[in-house]
């Protein structure tokens, strides 16, 4: 896979994780207590052999900085790969010229460079995993000019909503695509996932720039279905889509199940991240603990049902946490009782004995808080 | 600043025959502890923390698994420029094979090693004991009282102390008098095995004590003992805290029990000195629908549906519904299957406990190894 470079896009305005996206970009959210979103499509970048990446970031770049680094810990080499951050080099005068178009034709010189072959583009707020190489092999075999990863899914109406739905032909070739609004039950959603010739890519890149200052990638794909062999690529294991605050719930929350988890999380195919170096969790004399996903060096001495856990977290006796995310370093005080909210990091629910949200409708207590 | 001005040796050379099969593969600082780490971990993270930036390690018994592990030395911070940890096993040599003789001869013949630092004091510590330690508080003590060595001691009970090697001391701390495992102890001031040495004079013991056709080539037999005939200034350092030497299956079950009590002096969970280990790319634990979990430590990568109770699991263990984990330590990978009983005592790595198995007792007076599939 020396012949391919890849691209971790960021995302457009349809994706809003309320609350979460006011502290760090949508690469850098929290999932599963231990995860960042990045490390999904990074790794299954650098599984498929692919080490030669560069990691496109919308705003608030720092956060990206230090948690993929040199992307060690990703298993690109450090010599022989390259992992690159980059972010818009020109002033941006209103955020809707943020997109990647512009991203991308600001740092097309590193983009011209590279010596791969094909591109693969993808972005980091889908969760899933695939082995692009077999993507990459199917995109030769059908002789496409570009191939897109796509999702049947029967629950259209409630999730990947804001989505791209696409609609192909006996021979999965991509002939008109639609934003998914909710209105149909059975849609193939594009996973905004990409192959293409690097060559291709910097032709469109020009293209998109030359018809509209503020056009994404996939507006100029859109535009050129009738003009490019562009062909669908199904994935059929779980994906989810990180694009609003109910997605992120309910993601986090289906895969506390392990009958669920071990879809995503294969031995053969790590998901790796940046260590933090917890020790093990401790769970105390009276803790009781069911149907949830707990990470290292947590101290739970209270209840917690149903839940997503994060990294350092303290649940004191007599706390009752159902049904709740709590990112890393929280402090659930004696006798608080959480039902469906999301925690941000390092905030510490003590005076507040009772909250309660909804499925799809989580209440959201901000980043260092303390209520 | 000078950045290596002490530099760390650790002794991980033992096998640790009384691990029984923990130790027929690997070396015993390579045995597992705690739920995520392997004993070398503790020395080597404390120098990591105490800013011992350059570290030998002295390997011999069976020390593949024990030389590719500590050679990442990334996992230790210990991967800068001036940084390194180096695996330092016997090698052949222009006169023969040179076997480590003892703990003494180990770094004899590594001095040239040594010497490519020119350090102004050389750390000698063992890859096998369980603690934390802050070894820059012991250098400042060793600067502070012009020592020529200084060795870290423990307060033990009187009665415990024959089994240790003593220092009797002045009421400054200066010791006059090594005793090895004394009948009678005269103070209960045990080595830890953990020594600050000048290296110039360390150095030039080292190569005397070579000389000596019938020196077991020791620390504690013939250094020490060598050094205090010879008037130098030897000082007790007294450390307070936890420390275990986990030469017994009963011990490092009982250390690992240890944890779980959540007074221990230990305390692995506070953040301002971490022990570092391998990371692996598990995924986090997941307790499910028919768990029940109290008083235990988990690591990432479990799946538990079934009854653990006092018990220590490290990383990726599966235990299945109905099954109960009672005083037991269960290392990585290891499956416990649905129904099984598995109580007071140790389960090897990647060992599978069939369906409804009983293991262990628990009114067993000495704890038992699961080393083979039941």
């Amino acid at each position: 896979m020396n012949q391919v470079l890849g691209i971790i896009n960021f995302e457009d305005a349809t994706v809003d994780v309320t609350g979460l996206v006011n502290y760090r970009p949508i690469p850098s959210l929290t999932f599963m207590g231990r995860y960042r979103l990045i490390d999904f499509v990074m790794s299954n970048f650098t599984n498929s052999g692919i080490s030669n990446v560069q990691v496109y970031v919308k705003n608030k770049p720092r956060s990206v900085y230090e948690h993929v680094g040199t992307g060690r810990h990703y298993n690109i080499n450090s010599k022989q790969g390259k992992l690159r951050i980059m972010h818009g080099e020109e002033p941006i005068q209103s955020e809707i010229y943020n997109t990647d178009i512009n991203a991308f034709h600001s740092n097309i010189q590193f983009i011209e460079e590279a010596k791969a072959k094909y591109v693969i583009i993808a972005p980091s707020y889908m969760i899933y995993t695939i082995d692009f190489s077999t993507v990459l092999a199917s995109h030769k075999v059908n002789k496409a000019d570009i191939t897109i990863v796509y999702k049947p899914t029967d629950m259209a109406k409630e999730s990947f909503i804001g989505c791209t739905s696409l609609s192909l032909d006996k021979e999965k070739r991509v002939i008109a695509s639609e934003i998914n609004l909710g209105k149909n039950k059975s849609r193939n959603i594009s996973l905004e996932a990409y192959v293409m010739s690097r060559e291709l890519f910097l032709e469109l890149i020009g293209l998109a720039h030359k018809t509209s200052s503020v056009y994404w990638l996939k507006d100029i794909i859109r535009d050129n279905y009738d003009r490019f062999v562009v062909k669908g690529f199904m994935v059929r294991g779980l994906v989810y889509p990180i694009n609003n605050l109910g997605e992120y719930q309910r993601a986090n929350l289906e895969l506390t199940n392990y009958a669920n988890a071990k879809q995503l999380f294969d031995p053969m195919w790590p998901i790796m991240t940046r260590t933090s170096d917890s020790p093990p969790t401790h769970y105390g004399e009276d803790a009781v603990v069911v149907g949830s996903s707990i990470s290292n060096g947590c101290k739970i001495e209270g209840t917690v049902i149903n839940s997503v856990i994060g990294r350092g977290v303290v649940i004191k006796p007599g706390a009752v946490v159902i049904n709740s995310i709590l990112l890393p370093g929280v402090i659930v005080g004696e006798d608080s009782h959480l039902e469906y909210v999301i925690v941000d990091k390092n905030s510490k629910v003590l005076e507040v004995k009772e909250l309660k949200g909804e499925f799809r409708q989580p209440i959201y207590v901000k980043r260092r808080d303390r209520i | 600043m000078r950045q290596n001005q002490m530099l760390g040796m650790i002794l991980a050379g033992g096998r640790g025959t009384r691990l029984e099969e923990l130790t027929t593969k690997v070396a015993k600082p390579a045995v597992f502890f705690g739920g995520k780490y392997r004993i070398i971990d503790f020395p080597l993270s404390n120098c990591a923390n105490s800013g011992v930036n350059v570290v030998g390690v002295l390997t011999q018994y069976e020390s593949v698994l024990l030389n590719s592990y500590v050679a990442q030395d990334q996992r230790w911070g210990l991967d800068a420029k001036d940084s390194g940890i180096y695996v330092l096993p016997p090698r052949e040599k222009s006169d023969g094979f040179g076997m480590y003789r003892g703990t003494a001869d180990a770094i004899t013949q590594n001095i040239d090693f040594i010497d490519q630092y020119s350090p102004e004091y050389v750390l000698i510590l063992s890859g096998d004991h369980i603690y934390k330690m802050d070894y820059s508080q012991m250098l400042a003590e060793h600067k502070a009282k012009k020592a020529d060595a200084t060795i870290a001691v423990l307060e033990v009970s009187l009665k415990e102390a024959s089994r240790f090697g003593i220092m009797n001391v002045d009421n400054e701390d200066r010791i006059y008098e090594f005793e090895e495992k004394p009948k009678q102890p005269k103070s209960n001031l045990a080595s830890m095995g953990i020594y600050i040495f000048s290296w110039k004079l360390l150095r030039r013991a080292l190569l005397d004590d070579l000389k000596e056709k019938d020196s077991a080539h020791d620390f504690g037999k013939n250094i020490i003992p060598g050094m205090l005939e010879s008037g130098k200034r030897l000082f007790a350092w007294r450390f307070k805290g936890y420390w275990k030497d986990v030469g017994t299956i009963d011990s490092l079950w009982e250390s690992n029990m240890d944890l779980l009590d959540e007074s221990n002096t230990l305390d692995i969970m506070d953040p301002s000195w971490k022990i570092y280990t391998e990371d692996v790319a598990a995924p986090p634990q997941f307790i499910q629908e028919h768990a029940s979990v109290k008083r235990s430590i988990i690591n990432q990568g479990c799946v538990i549906d079934g009854t653990i109770i006092n018990s220590v699991l490290f990383t990726n263990v599966v235990v299945e519904e109905g099954a109960v984990v009672k005083d037991a330590v269960i290392m990585p990978n290891s499956i416990i299957r649905k129904g099984a009983i598995v109580q007071r005592c140790i389960v090897a790595e990647d060992i599978e406990i069939r369906e409804n198995a009983v293991v262990g007792d628990a009114h067993s007076e000495l704890i038992e190894l699961v080393a083979k599939n039941r």
